[in-house]
């Protein structure tokens, strides 16, 4: 297993209530680095809920996660955020930009949150911005900018942290076609040039022909779809 | 980092400048009372701190010169200044007259003067004299432009008529304020004569207390106090009316500051919910996320104290002529407090808020 493998075994997931609520069941999958990996589904199939345990954000009921060989499930909080800072970073449907900020100052929140000097992480955001193109959008407020633009600066800001693991959700649901295609190709780039783990959750079947390693989930559990060229349980990519 | 909170609390413009109003009206309410005792406090002790006098003598059970308890005889000057260490003995006598104006009546404290007077006589001369001549009168200023009356006018005093010879300041009580006659006049007034309430001793150099235990081992009809003794016994008087009342609307003032700032950050902290997972999403702390919130609620009170500082200048300003007994004091290190208070006091405020944004589960960023 490669340091940025993100391994599942045997996850389950209940949202306890009224009428508790199974959005996954018994999961087990490995993804290995440098690969860019689709997971589809239809809304409500468990897609978010793996990617929040994936990252961190949330525990499972039952099984256990492995996040670059350390096993995550039982961490306390604080050394979860420390891993998260270090490893993760996501790429959301709806961009999840700050609108008081600019451009600029959005990329480099996570610096900062991280304690990165404030010139040191404007410098580094700009460089990020100016590399993915939007190096005249830098003082640029969200509202200023087009729904690509928007999701240019979210992946901007997820890549200026140089994760390890990219975890992005629906990440195309709310541009164009054209648009969306930019985004695809520029996510595939992303972990291509830093050797990054992608792995994104999608409805969108421009994103599951362009991955290394596709696969389904419906009503929370997993099945295999194979991959694009490869068989879906061989060396590498998603096994299930 | 950057400052996220107070780029919120600028943006919804609004809802700052209400937040601060509301810090504002809180700092305005309480450094405005506190000016006042501190006008009222200074008006009282002024009189006592500036005369000269080491000691004050009064009737036994006597404790403040707002509150003489009976009179002792002028002869008794020769025998206090035969006790050893006394240089000199000056007799006052002090009442509550009321004066007669063209809209009603008003309670002076009214001093009675020797000829002579070197002590008691009033400090602080705005106009004319210091010293009144017999069937003159010197008044406090705030008295005066009050009833609107000047140096060279009359004013009625217990049905006898008086001329002004002379506008004194920092002799106002607020409620009250200081008259200053000639004893004479005074004890004419009253239907009395040769008596005093009070004498205002001059004592050699560090003898001051010496000379109060001689006088109270020699004479158990009198009580003596040293200077700084009589001075808190009238910041003493003074406080007793005064600080409950301030010390009760200064904690409402405060706490409807609070409210406000809770009220409003707390809609704030809803409204940026998912900011507030974001930022957990981000890898932020609950520290970080705390000091966002902690931010928009200083920056209000910051901006709320400052207002509220400078209303009260102008009021200040504007005071005197159309409520001039009122005498603002406001010392610099009273302003610093105010805007502390209000920090502090949004500080608490924001708390709940505060608790709440670093509660928001980061996963909440992930949906829609």
């Amino acid at each position: 297993m490669s340091a940025c493998t993100l391994r599942f075994e045997g996850v389950g997931k209940v949202y306890p209530g009224a009428v508790s609520c199974r959005a996954l069941h018994d999961v087990s999958l490995e993804v290995e680095c440098g690969t860019f990996n689709v997971i589809q589904g239809p809304s409500g199939s468990g897609k978010t809920t793996l990617l929040a345990i994936a990252g961190g954000l949330e525990r499972p009921s039952t099984g256990r996660v492995w996040l670059s060989e350390r096993e995550i499930t039982s961490l306390p909080a604080r050394q979860l955020l420390e891993l998260r800072r270090a490893e993760l970073a996501f790429v959301f449907q709806d961009f999840k930009l700050i609108d008081v900020l600019t451009a600029e100052e959005n990329v480099s929140l996570p610096l900062e949150l991280r304690g990165v000097k404030a010139g040191s992480a404007r410098e580094r955001s700009r460089a990020m911005l100016d590399h993915l193109g939007l190096g005249g959008r830098i003082s640029r407020r969200p509202r200023e900018l087009s729904g690509g633009e928007k999701q240019r600066v979210a992946i901007a800001r997820a890549l200026v942290t140089e994760p390890r693991l990219i975890l992005a959700d629906e990440p195309t649901a709310n541009l164009d076609w054209e648009t969306g295609s930019e985004v695809v190709e520029l996510l595939r780039a992303a972990t291509r040039e830093r050797g990054a783990t992608a792995v994104v959750v999608s409805h969108d079947s421009r994103l599951a022909l362009r991955a290394d390693y596709q696969i389904g989930i419906v009503d929370g559990a997993l099945h295999r779809n194979g991959s694009n060229g490869q068989a879906g349980d061989g060396p590498g990519g998603i096994k299930t | 980092m950057v400052l996220l909170g107070f780029r919120y609390a600028l943006r919804e413009r609004t809802r700052f400048a209400l937040t601060a109003a509301g810090v504002a009206a809180a700092v305005l309410l309480t450094v405005f009372l506190v000016g006042v005792y501190r006008g009222a406090t200074r008006g009282s002790l002024s009189y006592i701190e500036e005369s000269g006098a080491d000691v004050w003598v009064g009737r036994r059970g006597t404790w403040n010169l707002l509150r003489a308890s009976g009179l002792i005889p002028v002869e008794a000057k020769q025998l206090l200044e035969r006790v050893r260490g006394v240089v000199s003995a000056e007799p006052i006598l002090g009442a509550l007259i009321p004066a007669t104006l063209s809209d009603g009546r008003r309670t002076l404290l009214t001093i009675g003067l020797p000829a002579g007077a070197s002590l008691s006589r009033p400090r602080h001369i705005e106009a004319g004299r210091a010293m009144p001549r017999r069937g003159e009168i010197v008044l406090d200023r705030a008295f005066a432009r009050r009833a609107g009356l000047r140096v060279g006018d009359r004013v009625e005093l217990a049905e006898r008529r008086f001329r002004i010879a002379g506008i004194s300041r920092e002799t106002n009580l607020l409620v009250t304020q200081y008259a200053f006659l000639r004893r004479e006049d005074l004890e004419s007034l009253l239907g009395v004569e040769g008596q005093a309430t009070f004498f205002l001793l001059r004592v050699r150099h560090g003898q001051g207390h010496a000379v109060v235990k001689r006088l109270e081992r020699q004479s158990n009809l009198i009580a003596a106090f040293d200077r700084v003794t009589f001075l808190e016994n009238n910041r003493r008087e003074i406080a007793s009316g005064f600080l409950p009342v301030l010390a009760a609307m200064a904690l409402i003032g405060l706490s409807i500051g609070a409210a406000v700032v809770a009220l409003m950050t707390y809609t704030a902290v809803l409204e940026k919910r998912g900011d507030y997972a974001l930022i957990g999403a981000l890898g932020g702390s609950e520290g970080a996320r705390f000091l966002v919130v902690m931010q928009q609620s200083l920056a209000a009170a910051l901006a709320g104290a400052v207002a509220g500082l400078a209303i009260l200048h102008v009021l200040g300003r504007v005071l005197p002529a159309v409520a001039p007994e009122v005498e603002l004091v406001v010392e610099p290190w009273v302003a610093a407090a105010a805007v502390l208070g209000a920090l502090a006091m949004a500080a608490i405020g924001a708390l709940i808020p505060a608790g709440i944004a670093t509660s928001v589960a980061p996963m909440e960023a992930l949906r829609r």
